[in-house]
């Protein structure tokens, strides 16, 4: 990077919150997205405030370099890798959990909280933040905005979105703004906060957020129901749902998952099964096992070979472990683990199950699919090395026929990962051409120049 | 340059970071480079030809403690340890090694320990004992041939541990004796920088063989770790000292005292994550009357390393101390009015921590907790 720029980047955070050296670049050329994609950055700035935000952003405009923010880099869309270089923007270091108010059961965090933090944080105050991302250990609560991230409970809960009700928000061109607040009604023009949520660091970037909170369920239980076929286990999501139920947690792990999981875990799980469903149902204690004896005859009558209730929180545990070790298992066949992510509704789980089988099968490929059945949310998992460039073409013609599929379903083709740079060739199929258009206007307004995470969720072609 | 079976487990890491908020260098620095997911990333770079060779690539992979905290927290199960072992020798070999490494080793090949002391220092801390204890030296046909490592042998903060040790073993009737000034240092803090120990795995094995003892107890973990991983057969059990010692207690009735104290024990890496002994340590604690024993929440396979792994102190003591710092404040969230461990390294970093934090909070060894438990006790 050009040394002036360098020299103007050091007044704004200082010579130890510039990085340039070879090896700190490196480390920021990456996320968690499969297969690999790796570009430097030309600098990495480790960032405290909004103003700082600001002053670089504004820097970006005059200079005309990219600029990507960046939480704990753990996103599976490509979304934080430096396509086109530019300054990482670190904001890991904006880390403080600014107010937990207890009379508005509001929670005000800077963006580099890690989603496990807060969790507990308002554990111990008693109250509940509810999306739990599978990465809430390290994500942040930026990142969680930025790709409106989901987790196990969306179904009952809902996702990132449903409870941020205000941001503070560098927009590109540098201006600060604070959109929405602690009122939980408000109406007052567009609603921008929703806007920026879910724009995966591309209209502007969060420097604090408002979320809110909720008491915690008073009684859990944990159930898992074995399947012979995928169908009754889909069936069996759907009339879990028509009967008035809505589970907390309804996950599906397909058999192909199902034996993976046992080649790892030795847990004695039937060979033959076709899919297992883990289901939790949680709220008034009363309420709880009522609840829990409909679903587990829901799932008997619809063709459960076995179904287990929990009776104690070591049972639901031991109920959980398959589930817990899909990842794991799926991880440790082959050395790149793609994490795909389609939606379709919610009865058409079987056949999205059934046609990802049979497209592995014609490409050759392996791919395993767990997920939240509850949301139609399924992670066809791949299993795959990408240093073999045969397999890999193979690979990315299986995929694309699964998002094709997903979207004839009347589904999506990403639930929760967001498009990054890995789904933009798919996105004008999946949201037409004069949506797509819309949000191209939207982007070109915000980052007239843009600067802001270039080459994220649009193609050069489409803007 | 790197085999290509760790080149299969550098390209298996799926970078999701679920190792990060593990990792004690990457929690003190916060920064992508000080974790393992930073470091196995440098190391992917360097053999793709992204990344030379360079003394800041060497110095980011030898700040790894060889915890092994982020292989429990991997779920890909990556064989990180094995990643950043194989990574230290290509570095040791071509000469990218940090320069406090370089007069470690040289100490410790002129010497014989990590200290670089005089040989004949090596048994000053049984000064007082040796008429009590005449058969402390180089005594053919003892039961146990007790291995006391550099840190018990060299630094009087924890000359304490020998003391205990064979003060207990003698109330019990245990034969014992040491290598006395022969004793050289294992190799481990070789291994960890990527050397080969071949001159001390010759040294210590010729002395130990010639004194023909049936069970080895090393005092220290590391010493431990290293004889059961790399040394070839011994023809002698190795024991740590703690599993010694809660057979001893639970097979000779040694009067123990009540110790009306809060304690938690902190798992040494090289004796918890790496070689498996968890138990034997709090069956110890928990055999002394009046003991409260806390766990805190980061322990047994999950335990958070003292900040002294690997060869970081020698390397960054700032950044080993911010970690030690880290672990106390875990040992203080729980009440505790102790903190026991089974490791002299570990004892040294945290009684450090305590120091610097001003806390009223002890760390002693179990060892030196029973010593204080047994009713009768040699007065010296």
């Amino acid at each position: 990077m050009d040394e002036n720029l360098l020299r103007e980047l050091s007044q704004i955070v200082g010579p130890e919150r510039l990085l340039t050296s070879p090896e700190d670049l490196v480390c920021y050329s990456y996320d968690a997205s499969q297969p690999t994609l790796d570009q430097l950055p030309g600098a990495v700035v480790d960032l405290l405030s909004a103003e700082e935000v600001a002053a670089i952003l504004r820097l970006a405009n005059r200079r005309g370099f990219k600029v990507v923010p960046r939480g704990s880099g753990t996103n599976l869309s490509g979304g934080t890798i430096p396509l086109l270089g530019g300054v990482v923007l670190n904001l890991a270091r904006m880390n403080q959990i600014i107010e937990i108010d207890g009379e508005n059961l509001t929670a005000t965090v800077e963006p580099g909280v890690i989603t496990d933090q807060l969790q507990a944080t308002v554990a111990a105050k008693g109250l509940l933040y509810p999306p739990d991302p599978a990465s809430s250990s390290v994500s942040t609560m930026g990142g969680n905005v930025a790709e409106n991230a989901g987790g196990l409970r969306g179904l009952k809960y809902g996702v990132t979105g449903d409870y941020v009700l205000g941001l503070e928000v560098v927009l590109p061109t540098g201006e600060v703004i604070n959109t929405g607040g602690k009122c939980f009604k408000d109406v007052a023009g567009y609603n921008l906060t929703q806007l920026f949520v879910g724009s995966e660091g591309t209209l502007g970037v969060v420097t604090k957020i408002i979320v809110k909170l909720i008491p915690p369920p008073e009684a859990k239980r944990t159930m898992l129901a074995l399947y012979r076929q995928v169908e009754d286990a889909a069936r069996s999501v759907s009339a879990i749902i028509a009967a008035r139920v809505i589970p907390s947690t309804l996950e599906i792990l397909d058999g192909t998952t199902i034996r993976y999981v046992e080649e790892f875990k030795g847990l004695g799980l039937p060979l033959d099964l076709g899919a297992m469903l883990l289901i939790e149902v949680d709220g008034p204690e009363a309420a709880v096992g009522e609840e829990a004896s409909r679903v587990a005859g829901i799932c008997h009558r619809l063709g459960a070979k076995e179904v287990k209730v929990a009776s104690s929180e070591e049972e639901a545990l031991q109920l959980k472990e398959a589930r817990k070790a899909a990842l794991p298992a799926l991880a440790r066949v082959r050395p790149t683990t793609i994490l795909e992510d389609v939606t379709v509704p919610r009865n058409q789980i079987a056949p999205m199950v059934r046609k990802v089988n049979e497209i592995a099968e014609h490409h050759e490929v392996r791919i395993a699919i767990f997920g939240h059945a509850g949301d139609g949310n399924l992670h066809p998992t791949c299993m795959t090395d990408e240093r073999d460039q045969e397999e890999m073409v193979r690979v990315r013609a299986a995929l694309s026929e699964i998002f094709a599929v997903a979207l004839k379903l009347g589904g999506t083709i990403t639930g929760e990962h967001g498009i990054g740079l890995k789904k933009r060739p798919f996105l004008p199929q999946a949201v037409g051409q004069a949506r797509l258009a819309a949000m191209v206007r939207i982007k070109n307004a915000l980052d007239p120049n843009a600067i802001l995470n270039p080459g994220k969720i649009f193609m050069e072609r489409d803007r | 340059m790197i085999p290509s079976q760790t080149y299969d487990q550098v390209v298996s890491c799926m970078r999701c970071a679920y190792c990060s908020p593990a990792c004690p260098t990457y929690l003190s620095l916060q920064t992508e480079r000080a974790s393992p997911r930073g470091r196995i990333a440098l190391l992917r770079a360097l053999v793709e030809g992204r990344l030379p060779l360079s003394k800041n690539l060497a110095s980011q992979i030898y700040h790894c403690l060889d915890c092994q905290l982020c292989k429990v927290k991997c779920p890909g199960g990556v064989n990180t340890d094995g990643i950043f072992r194989r990574a230290k020798e290509i570095l040791a070999q071509s000469g990218f090694f940090p320069s406090p490494l370089d007069k470690l080793r040289t100490r410790i090949r002129e010497t014989g320990n990590i200290a670089g002391e005089d040989k004949e220092t090596r048994l000053l801390w049984s000064q007082d004992y040796s008429e009590l204890f005449p058969e402390l030296v180089r005594t053919e046909d003892a039961e146990v041939l007790l291995f006391l490592g550099c840190v018990s042998s060299l630094f009087p903060m924890v000359y304490v541990l020998p003391r205990a040790l064979i003060e207990i073993m003698s109330k019990a009737g245990i034969e014992f004796t040491t290598l006395g000034e022969e004793e050289i240092c294992c190799g481990y803090p070789l291994l960890a920088a990527g050397l080969p120990i071949d001159d001390e795995m010759e040294g210590n094995l010729a002395q130990l063989k010639a004194l023909e003892a049936k069970k080895l107890v090393t005092a220290c973990p590391s010493c431990y770790h290293t004889f059961k991983e790399s040394y070839p057969d011994m023809g002698m059990e190795v024991w740590h000292a703690s599993e010694f010692l809660a057979q001893l207690l639970e097979e000779c009735s040694i009067p123990l005292k009540p110790f009306p104290k809060r304690v938690t024990y902190h798992d040494p890496c090289d004796l918890g994550r790496k070689s498996g002994v968890y138990e034997a340590p709090r069956r110890i604690l928990q055999a002394i009357p009046g003991l409260e024993l806390v766990e805190m929440e980061a322990k047994r396979a999950e335990a958070f390393c003292c900040g002294g792994g690997g060869n970081l102190e020698s390397i960054d003591p700032a950044l080993s101390a911010s970690i030690a710092d880290r672990r106390l404040a875990q040992a203080q969230a729980v009440g505790a009015e102790v903190i026991a461990s089974a490791c002299q390294q570990c004892e040294r970093t945290l009684a450090m921590a305590a120091r610097r934090a001003k806390a009223r909070i002890k760390v002693m060894d179990i060892a030196q907790l029973v010593r204080e438990a047994m009713e009768e006790r040699w007065r010296l």
